[in-house]
């Protein structure tokens, strides 16, 4: 059974009128959820088999409670949830320089100045990377939100995924629009 | 025309032709409702089939709230003749997502065959609804709706195989009893008591 949040979420859909602030952040929020129960990590990346999905936010806290209130009680696999903010990039490189520390960082627009940084602090690791401005998924970003036509898309960059040892499921890539580095041949495809 | 009136000859040929086709005609009835019977029974199991995969299909994108993506999941069903109406349906019971053929209409909120074993018989048409679910949540429902077409075409075909079967049956009691009808009727045959 689905908590009453994420039905409403679900009951909010992603059209114009509900584009307000929290209800985008309401529909991001269980969207992070699917993209968890979406993406396979690599064994390694978890110390137990019931260890915690753990979601580093870095920047300005756009979600307000909703992320926590969306993934409270959430399981995937038997892993609960662990929601961790950060204001600074050092904070969170401090953090999560380990792996086994974070699975999945995301980036509110408010840390776009310090993307670079952000994204080279978990290069290598099995961190899934979700962003919300444009750019992201092509600078090295795995999931991207973006509005189109007033509802909240996503754009993936299988190569930064696939480089960072996670198995997006095809289920997940139907649905998004592939994103493919500058550093390949730069086609785009829908 | 009265029965008695007629010649033992007649009546030995009547007899024969209405019991061979008789049993012949009750034989092919038992058959034709045991088959049917299954075959409903084999369109349920194969309609249900057709809405786990379809259900596993369209799950992300109800996730996801993306109807384009969960509409054209659903038109792969144009392939499925028997198909007349498909839907998904949101966890609050609102249609997301539909598919129909000969513009037929669909409820706008979830028929109420979700209870119990997921199919029903409604009239001429078979409905069945499943559980779209996401890593074990529920996020929808899907609605498949079938003509079964399939299933009046057979019993259409059966019937017409059994009656053709029951006419030949009696022709042919005809033919033989007229000949063996004889070893009783015929005058000229001796009658030799034990």
């Amino acid at each position: 059974m689905l908590l009453p949040i994420v039905s409403a979420a679900a009951a909010t859909g992603a059209h114009a009128q509900d584009t307000d602030a929290s209800s985008e952040y309401l529909i991001k929020a269980g969207f992070i959820y699917n993209f968890a129960s979406l993406v396979q990590w690599p064994s390694t990346s978890f110390s137990q088999a019931d260890s915690p999905i753990v979601i580093a936010v870095l920047g300005e806290e756009r979600f307000g409670t909703t992320l926590d209130r969306v993934l409270q009680g959430k399981k995937i696999d038997g892993r609960p949830f662990i929601v961790k903010y950060f204001r600074s990039t050092s904070e969170l490189v401090k953090s999560v320089g380990k792996p086994k520390e974070c699975q999945i960082l995301y980036v509110s627009s408010s840390a776009m100045p310090h993307l670079g940084e952000a994204i080279q602090a978990v290069r290598g690791m099995p961190v899934l990377t979700i962003g919300e401005m444009p750019g992201f998924a092509k600078s090295g970003g795995m999931i991207n939100f973006v509005l189109e036509d007033n509802r909240v898309r996503f754009e993936v960059n299988v190569k930064a995924a696939k480089d960072a040892d996670l198995n997006i499921s095809s289920r997940l890539l139907a649905l998004a629009r592939i994103v493919q580095p500058p550093e390949s041949d730069g086609r785009k495809t829908e | 025309m009265n029965l008695l009136n007629l010649s033992i000859r007649r009546k030995l040929i009547l007899m024969t032709m209405l019991t061979s086709s008789m049993a012949v005609f009750l034989s092919s009835a038992s058959f034709l409702i045991y088959d049917l019977i299954s075959f409903r029974h084999l369109l349920t199991q194969d309609l249900t089939t057709q809405a786990e995969i379809i259900g596993y299909n369209s799950a992300a994108a109800i996730a996801f709230k993306d109807e384009p993506a969960a509409s054209a999941t659903l038109s792969a069903l144009t392939a499925k003749g028997d198909i007349v109406a498909a839907a998904l349906y949101s966890p609050q019971g609102k249609i997301f997502a539909h598919y129909f053929r000969n513009r037929r209409t669909l409820p706008d909120v979830l028929p109420s065959c979700t209870e119990g074993k997921g199919y029903r018989f409604a009239g001429q048409y078979l409905e069945v609804c499943h559980e779209v679910t996401l890593n074990g949540d529920h996020v929808g429902t899907l609605y498949l709706q079938s003509d079964m077409r399939q299933w009046d075409m057979r019993a259409r075909r059966y019937a017409t195989i059994c009656f053709i079967f029951a006419l030949m049956s009696a022709f042919l009691a005809f033919l033989v009893s007229s000949k063996l009808q004889k070893v009783i009727s015929d005058p000229s045959c001796n009658w030799k008591t034990p």
